[in-house]
């Protein structure tokens, strides 16, 4: 008896330690899984209300002038933005990536600095920078995105998508979505929308925690090192579907198992080697020790 | 001291729980081991005494008093029971034996351990069968890899037993002997036998070796099947795309393309327009990528490629020229296309020169014209094949 109780010990203190890395491996990928969720928030607008663009011009002269210059003209240190548009004031300001603590900090996403009403003053002047400034040529105003296809439109499935395709469809389908995001955006953001890395130490952020309009207007905007698609390159009615699409992804069914912060063959290759290659290692050492 | 089995020497704490002969009988943790009479089990006969074996004066890892190293073999020359001038590998030390295996003594286990391993290896015969015949009626991946695994899992369970029950297993203790320079015919003959002696355990059991040769046989078979999956021919498509003098540039979902479509910053895929629906394949191979670089951007028009630029908008192939991914990172910054799979790096404003990664070739440029209608198109043919090298390529 005393014999049977002694192998059971040294077994156990065999696997103890593979199993040990198997559970902290599973939490801190629990963890991981569990991060992010979905920003809510009402949709921005533009006013032209000129009480509205006065408050906007206060904020603008008291945290943006310092960098971007008296009216938006640019100075040394930031870029005009003259014809950045409302859609890119909304986007930096409503994502926390504006305003910067230093000039040479990476624009990345944090939590608001402003509070919405504040966000549609200064975007509502940013809006009206091209009048103030004399300028003809404006910058893109804030996406309109159209809703996801529901009842009689989601039944004939064949007309929605030729519709989507010619742009001419009202409504907006996540299978669209996903082959336009495909197309245009899995290249950088993943298909997973895990985001990822660029040349030059640029960082791809995560579609993790962005709205529908965020995504729009990121898709307009084209910030940081990300290239800009205009109405000519993607339609509006292809820029809804990648919004829903991008959301979906926040919250995706993962048919296949587990989805390991979609960050794609890496970490599932870490997985499939420590975890599977590791239990293999256990079984033989078993093995090998009853023989 | 080295031997040429595995060594047990005083500081390992290990060497009395994995040498075998070493252990005492109380402390076996088989559970089989208990239900067997003493008698009947083979302990390996007479196992030496390690810390016999060592007490040699001359062992490195007990100085003693005797001064250490190559001193010692002058002063005596038997070493642990092995003479300077005998053949290596003689050695198995007197009192040890390396040939004891678990059925030694016993035939009918040895049967019945014979049997299980050769059921294993059927087991792995017919899986591959199984496989096959999956594979021919059209293929399910879920049922080809539950076969895949039970052949390969069976293959390797009966070498592991094969290896438990069958044959010899023991630790020895023992000098490899003394290292010559050239060896004598003696030593070599000797060097011979003792590989042979290795063999012996194996040719001992013919019929393992037939069931193992067909197992062999079917998985042999088995390496042949993905040659059917290799796809069609190409016939010389992969130097070739649709792109025409003249052709127009349309997107994935057959848009003609304006120049001022194009934002500056702006990057577009576009496809050769045709008639008939493309194949996903030439669609592929013929993808490309339009990007407006904006005015004054810097790029540099190479020699013989003036007027292949419109302005600021320039179109290269997506095709990465090492593995054949669609090169798609573009960095507006520095104005860099990167391919997501080896992260090859292009630098556009150069002709999509790589200046990183395993990608040894610029990326093929398309020259764009615009058409009577205001529309872009590719004013000639690729002026080589685009994608990675492959060995044909002219």
């Amino acid at each position: 008896m005393a014999t049977v109780r002694g192998a059971f010990r040294g077994r156990r203190r065999l696997i103890a330690g593979p199993l040990a890395i198997l559970g902290v491996v599973a939490v801190v990928f629990s963890l991981l899984a569990s991060l992010g969720g979905v920003s809510g928030g009402a949709t921005p607008s533009v006013s032209t209300n000129p009480q509205v663009i006065a408050a906007g011009q206060q904020l603008f002269d008291l945290h943006c002038s310092s960098c971007h210059g008296v009216n938006g003209v640019g100075t040394f240190r930031a870029p005009s933005l003259v014809q950045a548009g409302a859609a890119a004031a909304d986007f930096y300001l409503s994502t926390g990536r504006m305003p910067l603590n230093a000039t040479n900090d990476e624009p990345i996403s944090n939590r608001p600095f402003f509070n919405q009403g504040q966000i549609q003053q200064l975007t509502s002047y940013v809006a009206d920078l091209p009048a103030i400034n004399g300028v003809a040529a404006t910058g893109p105003g804030i996406p309109t995105i159209l809703p996801l296809c529901t009842g009689s439109a989601a039944d004939n499935p064949e007309s929605v998508q030729v519709a989507q395709q010619k742009g001419t469809s009202t409504c907006v389908t996540l299978s669209f979505g996903q082959r336009t995001f495909a197309l245009n955006c899995a290249q950088c953001h993943q298909i997973a929308g895990s985001g990822g890395l660029l040349s030059g130490a640029d960082v791809i952020p995560s579609v993790q925690n962005a709205t529908l309009v965020q995504v729009g207007e990121a898709i307009r905007v084209g910030p940081g090192a990300m290239p800009r698609f205009g109405p000519g390159q993607l339609s509006e009615v292809e820029v809804s579907a990648l919004a829903h699409y991008a959301v979906y992804l926040q919250r995706p069914k993962h048919p296949g198992g587990a989805r390991i912060s979609g960050f794609g063959p890496v970490a599932e290759g870490f997985v499939g080697i420590v975890v599977g290659l590791g239990l293999l290692l256990v079984i033989s050492r078993l093995m090998g020790t009853r023989s | 001291m080295t031997t040429g089995h595995r060594q047990t020497g005083p500081g390992d704490g290990d060497g009395a729980r994995t040498e075998p002969g070493a252990r005492q009988p109380g402390t076996r943790t088989e559970p089989g081991a208990s239900t067997e009479p003493d008698g009947s089990r083979a302990e390996p006969p007479a196992p030496a005494e390690p810390d016999g074996a060592r007490a040699e004066p001359h062992a490195p890892a007990e100085p003693g008093s005797l001064a250490p190293g190559t001193q010692a073999y002058i002063e005596d020359p038997s070493h642990f029971g092995i003479l300077p001038g005998q053949p290596w590998p003689d050695d198995v030390p007197h009192g040890q034996d390396d040939t004891w295996w678990r059925y030694k003594d016993d035939p009918r286990g040895a049967r019945r351990a014979e049997l299980r391993i050769a059921a294993f290896w059927m087991l792995a015969v017919v899986a591959g069968v199984g496989l096959a015949t999956v594979y021919v009626l059209g293929g399910q991946p879920q049922l080809e890899g539950t076969f895949l695994a039970i052949g390969f899992g069976g293959l390797g369970t009966g070498f592991v037993f094969w290896a438990r029950d069958l044959l010899p297993g023991h630790d020895v203790t023992a000098s490899r002997g003394h290292l010559h320079h050239e060896s004598s015919q003696t030593a070599r003959r000797g060097a011979t036998q003792a590989l042979g002696r290795g063999l012996e355990p194996l040719a001992r059991r013919p019929f393992l070796g037939r069931v193992l040769g067909l197992v062999g046989g079917v998985f042999g078979l088995g390496l042949l099947f993905p040659l059917a999956s290799l796809g069609p021919r190409t016939h010389g498509n992969l130097a070739k795309t649709p792109w025409r003098a003249g052709t127009r540039m349309v997107t994935e979902s057959g848009r003609p393309v304006r120049p001022t479509d194009i934002e500056v910053n702006g990057i577009l895929t576009v496809f050769p327009q045709s008639n008939l629906p493309l194949d996903s394949a030439t669609m592929a191979q013929s993808s490309s990528l339009l990007i407006n670089l904006g005015p004054n951007s810097g790029f540099e028009v190479l020699p013989g490629r003036q007027g292949w630029n419109l302005g600021g908008l320039v179109c290269f192939s997506k095709i990465c020229t090492h593995a054949g991914c669609p090169v798609g990172l573009y960095n507006t910054r520095n104005h860099e296309l990167i391919c997501p799979c080896h992260q090859s790096t292009f630098a556009v404003l150069k002709a999509c020169k790589p200046i990183f990664g395993p990608a040894p070739r610029s990326l093929p440029q398309l020259p764009i014209g615009v058409d009577a209608e205001g529309y872009l198109v590719s004013a000639a043919p690729y002026d080589q094949p685009v994608g990675p090298g492959y060995w044909s390529r002219g």
